[in-house]
């Protein structure tokens, strides 16, 4: 009976835990302030899985989304909170924008250059 | 994926509860001519809903940043009105929809008015597709799975309720309906008070009502919304990692006094009947039809 229990809650616990799971490759520290957020630009390789650890110190909610075809969905970072956010960079070189910005106010847009996959 | 398929599987076999009547009504009476006037109302009405959702996407595509956000936090909430006075109908009307629908149907006969038909079968639908397309669209501003997944949903929701119909029309009794609208419209009344944190979240980010009071908690670190699971609850049951006291104050309320009143059979009629024809053409062909 309890070996039972435990086949059965294994692969459920497991698929949990796959799910709830946020990790994705090397981690880029985004920070938000009160008058803008950084760094201004970031590196990335092509195809590279990344993870933005976005810290809110700016006084108030901020929101963090792609912009211009840039595939990153919204995300609201309380004020004082960390959020991370996965992201895999096209497999083309370029440069994609993210717009960091108060909700329903000014925003200010980071660069994110895509060079080359080593 | 979840969301879509449980939208569509309850309104969906309400559209198909009525058509499953009025035809298997048509049927019985020996008037299977009359069937083309009924789909003609139920295949326009259904037409009609497809362009208002396709009208209601792109007036949300065409705005951006916080009036996309104000609009999308507006209808989540006009959303939830219509699903609350929806299941609470539904439920009110579940005792005489079936006798009020033999009694158009047998009007319509009489009076010869294939014109009738097409009208009672068009509005009927038009009503559950309306309803169906706004929380549908209420859902999809708030999921952020692939678009595939929730049409998926929506396609196998359908084709449950369809077949469900289909029961109902060859005179099955199989389908216990009172049992069915009660779990369907409690899972119905959680979604919505899902929808009352999001619409609260989505206002407040559109800077229309600011915030709402402090983040009390942040549950981030046990379940991200940006995780799969998180993703899914945030659809499903409005889950928010730090909500504001506001989205927490309204949505209890909401879950609290819904669910409250939804048990306690609040607005459910105790005597109330519709009028009944002298001399209906024929019987209802079974306990389920009997019961409505």
């Amino acid at each position: 009976m309890r070996r039972g229990i435990l086949l059965t809650a294994a692969p459920l616990l497991a698929a949990i835990a796959l799910a709830c799971t946020t990790g994705g490759g090397r981690e880029i520290a985004i920070t938000a302030e009160a008058t803008a957020c950084t760094p201004a630009t970031l590196e990335v390789r092509a195809g590279e899985k990344v993870t933005f650890v976005m810290l809110n110190k700016a006084g108030g909610d901020r929101e963090l989304e792609g912009i211009e075809g840039t595939k990153l969905e919204e995300v609201l970072v309380p004020d004082g909170r960390t959020r991370k956010i996965n992201y895999t960079a096209p497999k083309e070189t370029g440069t994609q924008k993210l717009k960091c910005y108060i909700p329903g106010g000014p925003s200010t847009i980071i660069e994110v250059r895509v060079s080359a996959a080593q | 994926m979840l969301f879509s398929f449980l939208i569509i599987l309850r309104e969906g076999f309400e559209i198909a509860l009525v058509l499953a009547i009025v035809l298997g009504y048509l049927r019985r009476t020996g008037n299977r001519e009359h069937f083309r006037a009924v789909w003609t109302g139920a295949v326009a009405a259904g037409a009609l809903c497809v362009a208002a959702g396709v009208a209601l996407e792109a007036t949300a595509t065409e705005l951006s940043g916080s009036a996309q956000e104000a609009f999308e936090g507006f209808t989540m909430l006009f959303a939830v009105t219509v699903l609350t006075w929806m299941v609470f109908w539904m439920r009110r009307q579940a005792a005489t929809i079936g006798r009020e629908l033999r009694h158009q149907v047998d009007i319509a006969i009489e009076h010869g008015s294939l014109m009738a038909l097409v009208t009672l079968a068009f509005i009927a639908v038009l009503r559950e597709g309306l309803e169906t397309v706004l929380l549908l669209f209420a859902g999809a501003s708030t999921q952020q799975n692939s678009t595939g997944l929730f049409l998926l949903g929506a396609a196998a929701g359908g084709l449950v309720a369809a077949a469900l119909g289909y029961l109902v029309y060859r005179g099955s009794n199989v389908i216990p309906l009172r049992q069915f609208f009660t779990a369907t419209g409690l899972v119905v009344l959680l979604i919505a008070a899902g929808l009352v944190s999001n619409g609260i979240a989505e206002l407040q980010e559109s800077g229309i009502i600011g915030n709402l009071g402090a983040r009390p908690w942040d549950t981030d670190a046990f379940i991200s919304q940006t995780t799969t699971l998180g993703k899914f609850l945030h659809t499903l049951i409005g889950y928010d990692s730090a909500p504001t006291w506001g989205q927490i104050i309204l949505y209890w309320s909401y879950l609290v006094g819904g669910l409250g009143a939804f048990v306690l059979g609040l607005g459910t009629p105790t005597a109330r009947r519709a009028p009944a024809p002298a001399q209906p053409l024929a019987a209802p062909s079974s306990p389920v039809e009997a019961e409505l």
